[in-house]
């Protein structure tokens, strides 16, 4: 439970320091009036927008989620029915167009705020190719790797690679039904400013699902151990 | 009860009427509704209606253990139906359902001055999910084989093999209702979060909130936190039982049959179930601890003592309940090193825990002590939480939970810790804001009744129970049989323990017939019944409707503890009054 | 105001029923008195904070229950000192009951050299045991190798398996005063070995082999009981172990050996 021990200290730091920028430790009753009695800190009135916020929490969550999966895959990986998955070079495909969805996101932010339509258009059109590419050459490797013999079942890596690959993927597709939303107001207003919010939100949900992505392609195709044993030998 | 002065309405945000949901027909008014405070009374009464199924397992079960030979139509299969369904039930779909979806939803909004939850379609479909999982759950009643008898804690291999009930359709169902409860509980999770961070009205600094809210919101990051553990548990034990896998299935034999499963490993399951499971025992108790601090405070017309100490003590509890789990597994072959770590950090929550107690306890010391029913329940859940708390420390405490643990011990102490001392909670809770929610007061005579036999009768039922598990009785056997150690009187103690939780369970009833008869008959209870200072009860309208404000949302001077503050003309200060209309120290 | 000696009622009514009721654990078999001498500091401890607690409740709905014209209540946010004194206490009184619990844990999880290798076995519902043979040593074993004539499993290939005796019929006979390590194997699905005198128990895991060690400190005839769930017969999944002296003990191991002798005679029917 590593992975996801670690994990939880780095959300237990943020908030840490959030609660006592937002006065932790005031006392309460010596102070009547609706200003925060803590200067300098702890605004009297939140700010930022609810959507912002939530997104983040909810990207906590799914980060929760997939350091469990990757702490039960580590766990697992030390019994002795564990053999490392074949030469799978589609996962590198995948991930190069996932980085340029990513990419291309970041893009169609930057266009909206110069209220710039035809780059607008044209970088969410992108957006959307590209990780719908990133979908399909999953399932290729899933494909791929079915006819080398390697199923769900037997190997423990290659049912963590499906299972882990699988979930990565259905958030994916979540993410393309917020864009399409998106797409579906730009289609109405034909404004970026009025969807500038709505991608802002899908590239951030993006860029750290890229980087999920790149965290569990590394550790599924076993360079990541690869690595961690040459740092080690460096070590010693 | 005289009208106290609020401070001019401050016209600080105006209430744009577009800006909110509005119902546009009674479906979307009553059933799809985005209100916060109808998401609410539907998850409590769904969450009711199967604490009700609950209660009437657990009499069948009981008349299982106290009569085992009257008792002919219950065998082996249908008792461990019964615990898995009555366990998950409680834990999962009760507990955790009422104090987040149930109180959360309805309290925290009006608590921190909001018009409704930030996201109330998410809010919506969060409700609906946890009755779709209600209704995975319960259909497996009228499945092929019944509902799973794994046991609440699921545990592989047994949960997915013939030899254990319900394994046909039961198991299955039984996680696919789990997977859906996770994803509808994140969606209502991230709205309790967001709202507390973002939708606080202006004045409503962290340490002004209500130490409800606190205990809610801190229960729902844990939540957030611990239940995608039990989501991949789930997943993976699905995989397993359906596809073939083997991530916690090692090579075994079923029934004189080699199985192709190799390699898994039962432990890792346990660790997912527990690095879930045990936070989860503080998603239940948080809430609690958070509600009963306002009802003792107000109904002992004194601030809560050290309330900064409560704030850090809860935040500081469920960071620690991350790093416990294991203290459920010393005796499951894991690394017995972990023994020496898990048992120290479980000890030290005990700390924090200890100080919560103090401080309710020194709130009573010279206060004005009002025994109404939600005080009276109040002081139920310190005496059970402080036994059931205790005797977390036997368990904690590595070398001694070997003999006890899988013992009648374990059961007592979880029933009373995680059982009884809640729901004491939930029933205060409920005849302290039910005359908000509906406009009228509980009957208090009812009230009390049900008070007096559920306190009594449950610390009856679960405080001889330990000493079952000292003699050595292990849990989840549904007859003792023959052996030697037991003795023909612990027999007996059994079928007392049966006939106190028939009565008990009996009692129950009367306490519904209080809820549907007072939405009616009760007396009307106006704004603020209890004179309590906190947000909810300075609505301008009770119950409040949708927006909850009116045209303008009140400005927060004060924290919500302002009683018997020296020199005040009153003896509270709702939380909205400007210090010019309170006078006294100020 | 009733409330307040309902309280007392039912602090007074706990500590009573501990001392006065007849349930109480069984004496102990083997050399975990000293776990029962943790649970007992463990029990006083508890006991004096719920006593405390309970009665200081009940005096204070006694004495600051809302009467007409009664004192007001105090305004007195927090008092640091008292808090700290609280803390402090409570931390000392949990230290005294995590030090001996882990000085016991220590013990309890170091097999001692001269510790004797039993081995028990957990099928659904019933227990069976493997015991060295002069070559003090347990052969391998390995699920794929149980079938009708081999249901331990116990691989043939292993010559330190050739002289294992095994026990079946549920019932092990243990000397006293030798320490044993009980290392446990289940074929199927979790069990727990549970022996309520001795006051130890662990797991059986599939696919692990989990132990711990206890003495025989008293001889008779004890319940071994599965502690951990594992389908409809749970509740009968029952063996016996008789504790004895060496001699007793010698002799139904020489038993035992001839019955496996001719076990092997006649290999299977």
């Amino acid at each position: 439970m590593t992975v996801v021990l670690a994990f939880l200290i780095v959300v237990a730091g943020i908030a840490g320091v959030w609660l006592a920028r937002h006065g932790i430790m005031e006392k309460p009753w010596l102070h009547v009036s609706p200003a925060s009695p803590t200067p300098g800190h702890g605004r009297a009135r939140p700010a930022g927008s609810p959507g912002r916020i939530g997104l983040r929490v909810f990207l906590t969550v799914v980060g929760a989620l997939f350091a469990v999966l990757l702490s039960a895959n580590l766990m697992r990986m030390e019994a002795t029915d564990w053999r490392v998955l074949p030469n799978l070079p589609l996962v590198w495909v995948a991930t190069a167009f996932l980085a340029l969805s990513s990419a291309t996101l970041h893009g169609a932010v930057l266009s909206a705020r110069r209220r710039d339509p035809d780059g607008f258009a044209h970088a969410i059109a992108a957006a959307t190719v590209t990780a719908a590419a990133f979908l399909v050459t999953q399932v290729l490797t899933w494909r791929q790797l079915a006819s080398a013999g390697v199923g769900l079942s037997g190997n423990p890596a290659a049912s963590f690679f499906y299972l882990l690959t699988g979930l990565h993927g259905l958030h994916i597709v979540g993410g393309l039904a917020a864009l399409g939303r998106c797409w579906a107001r730009w289609a109405r207003t034909r404004r970026p400013e009025a969807v500038r919010e709505g991608i802002e939100l899908c590239a951030v949900y993006w860029h750290v699902l890229l980087a999920i992505w790149l965290i569990l392609a590394a550790v599924l195709t076993g360079w990541a151990g690869a690595f961690a044993a040459t740092c080690l030998s460096l070590v010693r | 009860m005289t009208e106290i002065p609020l401070g001019p309405a401050v016209e600080t945000e105006p209430f744009h009427d577009d800006d909110l949901y509005h119902p546009r027909s009674w479906l979307t008014k009553y059933v799809f509704s985005q209100d916060a405070k109808v998401i609410a009374i539907q998850y409590s009464a769904t969450a009711l209606f199967l604490g009700f199924v609950a209660l009437a397992l657990s009499w069948l079960m009981r008349l299982q253990l106290g009569f085992p030979d009257l008792v002919t139509f219950i065998d082996a299969d249908a008792y461990y139906q019964l615990i898995t369904m009555h366990g998950m039930m409680m834990v999962v779909y009760v507990l955790t359902a009422l104090f987040l979806g149930g109180f959360g939803n309805y309290l925290i909004p009006l608590m921190v001055g909001a018009r409704d939850m930030v996201f109330p379609y998410a809010n919506m479909l969060s409700f609906w999910l946890y009755l779709v999982a209600v209704v995975l759950l319960l259909s497996t009643f009228f499945l092929p084989g019944g509902p799973t008898g794994a046991g609440w804690t699921l545990y592989p291999p047994q949960a997915i093999l013939s030899g254990t009930p319900g394994q046909e359709w039961g198991i299955i169902l039984m996680l696919l209702s789990l997977i859906v409860f996770v994803i509808g509980f994140t969606m209502g999770g991230l709205n309790y979060v967001v709202t507390v961070l973002q939708g606080r009205t202006e004045g409503m600094t962290l340490m002004r909130m209500p130490l409800t809210v606190w205990g809610i919101f801190t229960a729902s990051v844990m939540a957030l936190l611990a239940f995608p553990a039990l989501f991949v548990g789930a997943v993976m034990m699905l995989f397993d039982k359906l596809l073939g896998t083997s991530f916690f299935m090692p090579a075994l034999i079923e029934m004189g049959e080699h199985l192709k499963y190799g390699g898994g490993s039962p432990v890792l399951f346990q660790h997912l179930f527990w690095f879930f499971g045990h936070p989860e025992v503080y998603i239940v108790a948080l809430p609690a601890f958070g509600i009963v601090s306002d009802l003792i405070s107000t109904h002992a017309r004194r601030n809560i003592f050290g309330y900064r100490m409560m704030v850090w003590a809860i935040i500081a509890i469920g960071a620690l309940s991350f790093v416990v789990w294991a203290h459920h597994m010393y005796v499951s072959g894991m690394n017995p090193y972990f023994g020496f770590f898990f048992a120290t950090t479980t000890l030290i929550i005990a700390i924090p825990t200890a100080i919560k107690v103090y401080n309710w306890i020194l709130t009573l010391w010279r206060g004005d002590i009002h025994l109404t029913t939600p005080m009276l329940f109040s002081l139920g859940f310190i005496i059970t939480f402080v036994n059931g708390g205790l005797t977390g420390l036997f368990l904690g405490n590595v070398v001694v939970d070997v003999p006890l643990s899988d013992t009648m011990f374990v059961v007592a102490h979880f029933h009373m810790v995680m059982g009884v001392a809640p729901i004491l909670v939930i029933f205060g809770a409920i005849y302290h804001w039910y005359p908000k929610v509906t406009g009228r007061m509980l009957h208090e005579g009812l009230g009390k009744l049900h008070f007096w036999i559920t306190f009594l009768g449950a610390y009856a039922i679960f405080f001889p129970m330990h000493y079952l598990g000292l003699i050595g009785v292990p849990r989840r056997y549904h007859e003792m049989g023959d052996a030697t150690f037991f003795p023909e009187s612990a027999q007996s103690l059994n079928a007392a323990i049966t006939v106190m939780a028939l009565v008990v369970g009996a009692f129950q009833f009367v306490f519904l017939f209080n809820l549907i008869w007072s939405l009616r008959r009760g007396e009307p209870a106006g704004g603020n019944p209890w004179r309590a200072t906190s947000l909810e009860w300075q609505t301008p309208e009770t119950p409040p409707p949708h927006g909850n404000w009116g045209r303008t949302v009140p400005v927060v001077y004060r924290w919500a503890y302002d009683y018997n503050v020296p020199g005040a003309a009153e003896d509270f200060i709702p939380q909205n009054q400007p210090p010019a209309a309170a006078g006294g120290m100020a | 105001m009733l409330v307040a000696f309902a309280i007392l009622l039912v602090v007074v009514g706990s500590v009573l029923f501990h001392l006065l009721s007849p349930w109480w654990w069984t004496p102990v078999a083997s050399n975990w008195g000293t776990i029962d001498t943790t649970i007992t500091i463990t029990f006083w401890i508890t006991g004096l904070v719920f006593t405390a607690v309970g009665l200081f409740v009940a005096y204070c709905v006694f004495r600051f229950r809302h009467r007409p014209g009664g004192e007001r209540p105090i305004y007195e946010p927090e008092n640091r000192k008292l808090e700290g004194w609280l803390t402090g206490l409570t931390a000392v009184g949990v230290a005294a009951m995590l030090a001996p619990g882990l000085l016991v844990w220590k013990h309890f999880i170091t097999v001692p050299p001269e510790a004797a290798d039993v081995e028990a076995v957990g099928q659904q519902w019933q227990w069976t045991f493997r015991l060295p043979g002069d070559d003090g040593r347990l052969g391998r074993t390995a699920i794929r190798l149980v079938g009708p004539d081999n249901p331990l499993g116990i691989d043939p290939a292993d010559p330190a398996g050739s002289d294992d005796i095994v026990v079946d019929g549920g019932e092990l006979h243990l000397p006293t005063g030798q320490p044993i390590r009980v290392l446990l194997r289940s074929t199927d699905v979790l069990h727990d070995f549970y022996v309520p005198e001795f006051r130890a128990k662990m797991d059986l895991i599939p696919g692990m082999v989990t132990y711990f060690w206890l003495t025989p400190t008293r001889s008779g005839t004890f319940d071994i009981l599965c502690a951990e769930l594992c389908g409809v017969g749970h509740a009968f999944m029952r063996g016996s172990v008789v504790v004895e002296d060496a001699v007793a003990y010698r002799s139904w191991l020489e038993d035992q050996k001839g019955r496996m002798v001719a076990r092997l005679a006649t290999p299977s029917e």
